[in-house]
């Protein structure tokens, strides 16, 4: 029994490095594919005189397309690298999430192979996400954890709630009404990101917090230029909102999400910055695989990283300005 | 020390695999990820479906529900009145047939009176299908999208005012050749009273839409209780360029949006989807509501394992928290 | 929205496009106090343009009775109201913020109709007038404010209409162009025409939703919009007739009052006349400044200028036509030497006058008009082509000749 309680109590810092470089390199290019691929390449287009621009145009969306090619390369290894590590370090709670994610690993790979079908593949996606929630609550016992956790997986089930219905009706099962769940998945989304600086709650410094007003007032200004259009559009695609709520609420979720990215990169927790960026470039909903992955990921990345952001929470001056310019990405290993 | 550089020599081995098998897939156009977006699957259709949306050979064909939402992107920004299109497929004889559904109180079918604009729906595909999909929004420079757009005017047919206001007393017109209808004389296709109920058009960007040379989808709707139903039909492979091809077993993707006329939309102001997934199923649409038990028996194994895994950690680390 | 210079309103505005589309832009200016509401130019342009099935309710010119009158009806009350509700109490200007060159008429502080447009659901302030109020383009003809009992008298009439002659004023950042999401309308560079391409257009409306002087009209028959194309065959001079010169628009030429003269003026890219002191546009505009836009405020930088009625009460004519509108009166009132040799310019030809020459005449008679005592000369005024070839030579005082008594008595 003692056992057990110490090694869920003291995972054990240290990744293995090429895990944690790998997640870095994931959160990367998944945020550059984001940026390029479902940004630029699409709005580009919104940019007077881009036509002229041709070549350079075709050069970035060619460079978006790669960064794409990169991350899914990289998720490939990133899911059953995770969930085996997740695995090894053992406990019901951890073991139970790698099964999870096991399993959407196994349903992805046969549904990419026509093995499966998309209700079986949706099910296991919106399943593992909400097992992952669970699996991080259960590990970390924090309110503060739960709610941003809880509300991110509650939105993500939501939004896949109306595909799955659909998906239902289609495989011949009774047709739900599920158009309001999409709304409802919204208004929990944006919730998500207004709880996420629960999550850093103790390594949330002054500059974290200065990062993020500048965001929030950015995504705000954007939203009042040209009638928010373009910074609408920009959520519909990327993120799967629609945008009805008013522009505070996305400008307050993006400036919550900068400024606990912020303070989760400066207080040497890498691995988390990763794992928040990764829900953020997967999106809430079902949209593919791909994107479906980064979120899983980054979910597993969170729940190996917060418990480590919660011991640094207890001993406050513990690491934190340790070195601060050190650049160097996810939980670096303490080791030497 | 030795050790250190045996490691990094292994991680530069690592990045630089990583980057190469991205260049193969990238280069091979193989994309591991499946999309889990909506989905549509069009079944071979027991009888011709033909263009008639009340046709008997839809009532097997499922529906899927697609959610719409105002078009915010670019001016002319707008619309947001229909928020569901309803849209069932099948295909016949290598000819694939798209019916959508919604509802719109209001039928209007002309735009005679400068107030008046048209309800239409429209449906659009890639160009070619690719490993990631287009800007939904008209396309971009390097991935073009075909549309098909129905529009209730033109499906009624264009006439003259004096034809529709019939008690109008008019004392004669100098001359009703062509030439004096200027946008016919133009070239322009709406002004054009043969022109058919679907105008194929292609575009690579916002703004850029384009009739295209080659006119071969056809289409007809039909109002009725409070919704319009129309129909599109198109060969699986077409001569124009650009425009997209199909064929049984194939995989695309699809997007749809409607204007409701009596809410002025029109252009830009409109209810648009995002895209979702069109398998052209080699199978025989599974008659009766057919029950597909192989893929939910799979997917409520899922739920269930799931949800007691779920349940199961919860419970776990509740009573964990407890002691 | 990129910024534009306005000279109307004396500052930089919104515009969906940078500026300078044109080298040289159409321009005319309209005596209101000449029109006798004769309607022989809405004749003219129909007979030649809008006589089709599908242009039934179509008038590129029109000529309304103000302040009753309107063609779509209540177009201007509709847009001023509009615009009213989205800047309340603030559309205002300034006179004594004046520039000679910059802001002739001083600045116009309120909001223009782009400006009180988001720029994603609409570029302009507007609307789309319904079928109904195309139909009746002369309601309205003659009709008084008040018919006073003791009679009318200057300055001010009591009772009061005035004629209001409109055509599209190709103006110099037009709504239409901007509304239209297809690109469909575009300004020529050789002369700041505004046109509707009509193979592009899909009839959206978009153009005829903001043109606050409502000149885009929609046509059923071929789903498009059309509008005033400004004769161009005849101002570019490839129409046959024009000989190669180029000429007058139908409803100018057609004028029986004699109110109208057009012509070609030079633009920089800022929207801006290039002094050009012996055309007579430019002296009418910009020197003697007796001829004012048509509702500048709405800041499409209009082209077509009105040297304001006389007897029309102020406040109306400054809603109308800006503060400018009591020195263009006081100067019309009582005119210079120079501005009465230009006014005899007003349909002396069909061509375009490029530029003028005055040789002077002797005094020919002594006025008193609004207590200011003024000598008439009789000068001779020569219109001169672009090459400054002579066109047209008219005095001041118009020659007349009697009959002998005894033709008069067969
Ligand atoms: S008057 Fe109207 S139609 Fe004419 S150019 Fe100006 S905005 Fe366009
Ligand atoms: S300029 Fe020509 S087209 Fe325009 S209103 Fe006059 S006659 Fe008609
Ligand atoms: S022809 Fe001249 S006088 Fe007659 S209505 Fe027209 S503008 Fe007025």
């Amino acid at each position: 029994m003692a056992a057990r309680q110490m090694a869920e109590r003291h995972p054990g810092a240290a990744l293995p490095p090429v895990i944690a470089l790998g997640a870095a390199g994931l959160a990367i290019a998944s945020a550059f594919e984001l940026l390029i691929l479902r940004t630029f390449t699409r709005t580009a287009i919104h940019i007077p005189g881009i036509t002229a621009l041709r070549e350079p145009y075709e050069v970035l969306s060619f460079g978006g397309r790669y960064a794409y090619f990169v991350a899914i390369t990289l998720l490939m290894f990133a899911v059953p690298a995770t969930a085996w590590t997740l695995w090894s370090r053992g406990g019901p709670v951890r073991r139970g999430m790698a099964v999870a994610m096991a399993g959407f690993a196994a349903m992805s790979g046969l549904a990419a192979m026509e093995f499966a079908g998309r209700l079986a593949l949706d099910t296991a996606t919106a399943g593992t996400v909400a097992v992952l929630a669970v699996g991080t609550a259960s590990l970390t016992r924090r309110w503060t954890v739960a709610v941003p956790i809880g509300l991110f997986a509650g939105a993500f089930v939501l939004s896949s709630a109306h595909t799955l219905g659909e998906s239902a009706a289609q495989e011949g099962l009774l047709t739900l009404r599920t158009d309001s769940a999409l709304t409802a998945a919204e208004v929990v989304g944006v919730a998500f990101a207004l709880a996420v600086p629960l999550l850093a709650r103790g390594v949330l410094d002054r500059v974290s917090v200065a990062s993020g007003i500048v965001v929030a007032a950015v995504v705000f200004v954007a939203f009042l230029g040209n009638g928010g259009a373009t910074a609408r559009f920009l959520l519909l695609w990327n993120e799967g909102l629609s945008g009805v709520l008013p522009s505070v609420a996305y400008a307050g979720a993006a400036g919550c999400l900068a400024a606990t990215l912020a303070a989760f990169a400066r207080s040497r927790n890498g691995l988390a910055a990763a794992g928040l960026l990764l829900l953020v470039t997967g999106g809430i909903g079902l949209h593919s695989t791909y994107q479906s992955g980064l979120v899983i990921t980054g979910m597993a990345l969170l729940a190996m990283a917060l418990p480590n952001v919660l011991e640094q929470r207890k001993q406050p001056e513990n690491g934190r300005a340790q070195d601060r310019t050190r650049g160097v990405m996810p939980g670096a290993p303490a080791e030497a | 020390m030795l050790l250190e550089l045996v490691k990094r020599r292994r991680i530069a081995v690592g990045v630089v695999a990583v980057l190469a098998l991205a260049g193969v897939l990238q280069f091979t156009n193989t994309n591991p990820a499946v999309s889990q977006t909506l989905y549509l699957t069009a079944y071979e259709s027991g009888k011709d479906p033909g263009l008639n949306p009340s046709n008997g050979a839809w009532k097997d064909a499922v529906a899927v529900r697609v959610p719409l939402t105002a078009q915010l992107g670019s001016y002319a920004a707008g619309g947001g009145t229909v928020q569901t299109v309803s849209a069932k497929a099948l295909h016949y004889n290598d000819t694939l047939y798209v019916r959508v559904e919604w509802k719109d109180a209001t039928q209007d079918d002309a735009s005679t009176r400068v107030e008046d604009f048209s309800d239409a729906v429209a449906l659009e595909f890639p160009a070619k299908t690719a490993s990631t999909v287009p800007s939904v929004c008209m396309g971009q420079a390097d991935a073009g999208v075909n549309i098909w757009h129905w529009r209730a005017d033109s499906d009624a047919g264009l006439k003259d005012p004096v034809e529709i206001y019939t008690g109008a007393s008019v004392d004669g017109y100098p001359s009703t050749d062509t030439l004096f209808y200027t946008a016919r004389a133009a070239g322009n296709p709406y002004a054009n009273p043969d022109l058919g109920a679907v105008q194929t058009l292609v575009s690579q960007a916002f703004g850029q839409l384009t009739t295209s040379t080659v006119q071969d989808v056809q289409g007809k709707g039909a109002w009725a209780n409070d919704a319009w139903a129309v129909v599109f039909a198109r060969p699986y492979t077409s001569e124009g360029p650009d425009h997209a091809g199909f064929g049984a077993g194939a995989r695309t993707d699809i997007a749809f949006a409607v204007w409701d006329g009596s809410q002025d939309e029109r252009n830009g102001m409109k209810s648009a989807s995002q895209f979702i997934t069109l398998s052209i199923a080699g199978a025989k649409v599974p008659g009766g509501g057919g029950f597909n038990s192989t893929a939910v028996i799979l997917g409520a194994a899922m739920l269930i394992g799931f949800t007691a895994l779920g349940i199961g950690l919860g419970v776990y680390g509740y009573r964990e928290g407890k002691r | 929205m990129p910024k534009v210079y306005n000279w109307q309103l004396g500052r930089e505005m919104d515009y969906r496009f940078e500026g300078g589309a044109a080298k040289r832009q159409f321009a005319a200016v309209f005596n209101i106090n000449r029109c006798i509401a004769c309607q022989t130019c809405s004749m003219a342009c129909k007979s030649t343009w809008t006589f089709s099935p599908g242009q039934e309710l179509m008038w590129w010119n029109n000529v309304e009775t103000k302040p009753y009158g309107g063609y779509p009806n209540h177009w201007d009350v509709n847009i001023l109201e509009l615009q009213e509700k989205a800047n309340p109490g603030g559309q205002v200007w300034d006179p004594a913020k004046k520039d000679p060159k910059t802001a002739p008429y001083g600045t116009f502080d309120g909001k223009t109709i782009f400006e009180t447009a988001d720029g994603v659901n609409t570029m302009a302030t507007g609307y789309i007038p319904p079928e109904a109020d195309w139909k009746a383009p002369n309601i309205h003809e003659d009709t008084s404010t008040a018919i006073p009992a003791g009679g009318a008298s200057l300055p001010e009439h009591a009772g009061w209409f005035f004629y209001l002659q409109r055509i599209c004023n190709h103006c110099t950042y037009p709504a239409c162009l901007a509304a239209c999401p297809r690109n469909a309308i575009y300004k020529r560079e050789e002369d700041g025409i505004v046109l509707i391409d009509q193979n592009r257009c899909r009839g959206y409306r978009k153009c005829v939703e903001a043109c606050p002087y409502k000149k885009s009209m929609y046509r059923p028959s071929t789903r498009t919009s059309e509008k005033c194309i400004a004769c161009y065959p005849r101002v570019e001079a490839s129409d046959p007739l024009t000989e190669g010169l180029p000429m007058e628009t139908r409803c100018m030429t057609a004028c029986v009052g004699k109110i109208r003269l057009q012509g070609l003026v030079q633009v920089d890219a800022n929207g801006e006349w290039i002094e050009d002191r012996k055309n007579p546009l430019y002296y009418l505009v910009h020197v003697a400044k007796i001829a004012l836009p048509l509702y500048p405020q709405f800041g499409t930088q209009p082209n077509v200028y009105y040297i304001p009625p006389r007897w029309v009460p102020r406040p109306y004519l400054r809603q109308m036509f800006g503060p400018g509108v009591d020195d263009a009166i006081a100067a019309y009132t009582n005119p210079t030497r120079e501005t009465l040799a230009v006014l005899q310019l007003f349909r002396a030809s069909q061509r375009i006058v490029f530029g003028y020459r005055i040789e002077q005449g002797p005094k020919t008679g002594e006025l008193n008009v609004g207590g200011q005592t003024r000598e008439i000369f009789n000068d001779t005024i020569i219109g001169l082509d672009s090459n400054g070839g002579e066109i047209v030579r008219v005095t001041v005082d118009e020659p007349t000749a009697e009959r002998p008594g005894q033709l008069n008595s067969l």
